[in-house]
């Protein structure tokens, strides 16, 4: 073939898709009068582009029936277990999902507390809570679970003043120790190490330390009174007989369950809504090697750092964690102030991610979980408003930018006036009467 | 203390596991199912489904993987509707989830042989032909392969190529023009054996 004949051959592939130009057309014609070669390859395209238009006919006989089941199929989604089992799997069967699943997170969420006075104390669960008090270590098992949350469950220790340690099934370890303001996870299957740096630790820390929160929250829900405690009578618990309480106090809402023997607690229960959290196997001042506790990374492992402020947040910091989410999350906000909006952020992060097409970097995924932190930073603002100040959240389908449309608006502490955030997050105080409907 | 959240540090280990620790938000889609969203869509099904399963054929060339693909991306975008601003943008957005998704599959398909359907009313000779045919297409390279199905799934249209490809039109003119040349080498090399 010689060089004409391959430029002929383009305009015969173009001719077949019928984008030829009248010059080309006839220059075509020409060379084909004069070329056996040619003419042969043009038939030969000829005959293919009526085998490519057949084979699409023949899927399209069948087009009625897919897009019937497909509609079906639909019809399906509308049962709510199999819209999240689509979605499910779906997310299961992405690669970029396993990807990211080799990175780590750590994300320190906190709960409040408050202070309840009651008058009669109740001697008996006094004694069964004593270990939770006292103890300088403990190991136990926590389950997480609840409706609509699918189980979670660590091994968990406990040691004075401020360590703890968690272990999941199989999964990464996660090493606390807040006098050194730091959060270690080791993921042994991928050799990586995630450090969390955490500054400003509040002086009283236990609710980042799970049995030190337990601690607190007994502490003050003290003195419990009979009001507030139910006896449940005695049956078998985790494989023991054992008697159980239930305490109902704000800040504490959970069920103790004790030998009914020795009176050492085999299992606590506490109810987050709609979390229940569980400790079991409950072992107290149990003799815990203290490099159990080392914050060292083990060799060979890489590294990954954030930081994350501790402080209680302020009004700019939840105005910034509004930022954040906006600028991630295609300038919406979110839709409503609750804790599942880190889900729904991350997942949408994760969305994106995937629509890409492409595999995230480590930088993308390090960058990703920064960004989550931050994010995280300043919305517990709204959950230390107190409801005298009136909070209210509209910022479900504000534009960000928007400085007409109010996004959240509540009254400080002894002020007249309220502060109102809008679209474009700047704030300005407004008098009640003037306050944006 | 300054929140509501729950007593304890969750790690989220893995990038999906977030959404395990409270799964409310995979709901929120529902509310979206309703009767009303539902109907709407039905009307999107039946105006661009065959042209994502053009794409999804054309992506994998295989009839059953390109119906599953097909089917998880018009459920993917009905579950994800709320997410599109604006509903005259649906077919692109639509055909990168279809994309993507596929995209997803040739990376952990496990390279299944299934037969392609063949069309009815063929002689013998004619379903050795399209036997040929696919098997050859499958040898196209994946930027070749897409613009040369969606011209004949698009009413042999090469604009239309050029927009859900997010090509020029020369662009688009030049991978038909190749993709023919290439699947007509194909042809040969496969009738020469």
């Amino acid at each position: 073939m010689n060089r004409e004949c391959d430029k002929i051959r383009d305009l015969i592939a173009d001719s077949v898709t019928g984008i030829l130009s009248p010059d080309q057309a006839r220059q075509l014609d020409e060379h084909l009068s004069g070329c056996t070669d040619c003419r042969n390859y043009a038939d030969a395209l000829k005959h293919e582009d009526v085998l490519l238009t057949q084979l699409v006919a023949g899927l399209d006989t069948d087009m009625r029936n897919r897009q019937r089941r497909l509609l079906e199929a639909l019809d399906r989604c509308q049962s709510e277990q199999r819209e999240t089992i689509t979605k499910w799997r779906i997310i299961m069967k992405s690669p970029i999902t396993k990807i990211a699943a080799a990175a780590a997170i750590i994300t320190a969420v906190t709960f409040g507390v408050h202070h309840f006075y009651g008058s009669v104390e109740n001697v008996a669960i006094a004694d069964i809570l004593q270990p939770f008090l006292t103890a300088r270590t403990a190991t136990f098992k926590v389950t997480i679970g609840g409706e609509g949350i699918p189980p979670q469950e660590y091994d968990g220790m406990f040691m004075e003043p401020c360590r703890m340690r968690h272990t999941q099934p199989g999964g990464a370890t996660v090493i606390v120790d807040l006098e050194q303001g730091k959060f270690v996870t080791l993921i042994p299957q991928t050799m990586q190490a995630v450090v969390l740096e955490v500054t400003n630790v509040p002086e009283d820390p236990g609710d980042l330390n799970f049995f030190r929160e337990i601690r607190n929250r007994i502490l003050k829900a003290q003195p419990l009174d009979d009001e507030s405690v139910e006896f449940l009578g005695e049956q078998e618990v985790d494989g023991q007989l054992a008697i159980g309480y239930h305490i109902r106090k704000p800040g504490l809402d959970g069920t103790v369950w004790a030998d009914s023997e020795t009176k050492m607690p085999v299992r606590m229960e506490i109810r987050e809504d709609p979390m229940v959290i569980a400790l079991s196997n409950i072992v107290f001042n149990v003799d815990l090697d203290e490099a159990l506790f080392s914050l060292e990374i083990p060799q060979g492992y890489s590294v990954t750092t954030f930081r994350r402020d501790l402080s209680e947040p302020a009004e700019q910091d939840f105005v910034e964690s509004f930022r954040v989410w906006a600028e991630h999350m295609d300038g919406r906000f979110p839709s409503e102030l609750d804790r599942n909006q880190v889900n729904v952020f991350m997942k949408y992060q994760q969305e994106k991610m995937k629509e890409k097409g492409i595999e995230p970097s480590v930088d993308d995924i390090t960058q990703l979980q920064q960004t989550i932190i931050d994010m995280t930073r300043g919305f517990p603002f709204v959950e230390s408003l107190p409801a005298e100040s009136d909070w209210h959240y509209a910022g479900k389908d504000v534009r960000f930018g928007d400085a007409d449309a109010p996004i959240f608006r509540y009254r400080p502490k002894g002020s007249q006036t309220y502060r109102v955030i809008y679209g474009d997050l700047h704030v300005e105080d407004v008098a009640p009467d003037e306050l944006p409907k | 203390m300054h929140s509501g959240l729950p007593p304890f540090v969750i790690t989220i280990e893995t990038g999906f596991k977030e959404f395990r620790v409270n799964d409310r938000s995979v709901q929120n889609p529902v509310t979206w199912c309703g009767g009303k969203d539902k109907a709407a869509y039905d009307v999107l099904v039946k105006e661009h489904y065959r042209h994502v399963f053009g794409v999804c054929f054309a992506m994998l060339a295989n009839v059953h993987d390109a119906e599953d693909a097909a089917q998880e991306t018009m459920l993917k975008g009905f579950l994800k509707m709320r997410t599109l601003d604006d509903i005259e943008r649906f077919r692109p957005w639509i055909v990168r989830v279809a994309r993507n998704l596929c995209i997803d599959r040739l990376r952990r398909q496990s390279r299944r042989k299934l037969p392609v359907e063949k069309p009815a009313g063929l002689s013998r000779q004619d379903l050795d032909a399209q036997y040929d045919l696919e098997q050859a297409i499958k040898r196209l390279p994946q930027e070749l392969r897409l613009p040369l199905l969606m011209f004949y799934f698009d009413g042999r249209n090469a604009k239309s190529i050029a927009a859900s490809m997010n090509i020029s039109h020369s662009g688009a003119c030049q991978r038909l023009r190749m993709a023919r040349r290439q699947l007509h080498q194909l042809l040969s090399e496969r009738a020469q054996r």
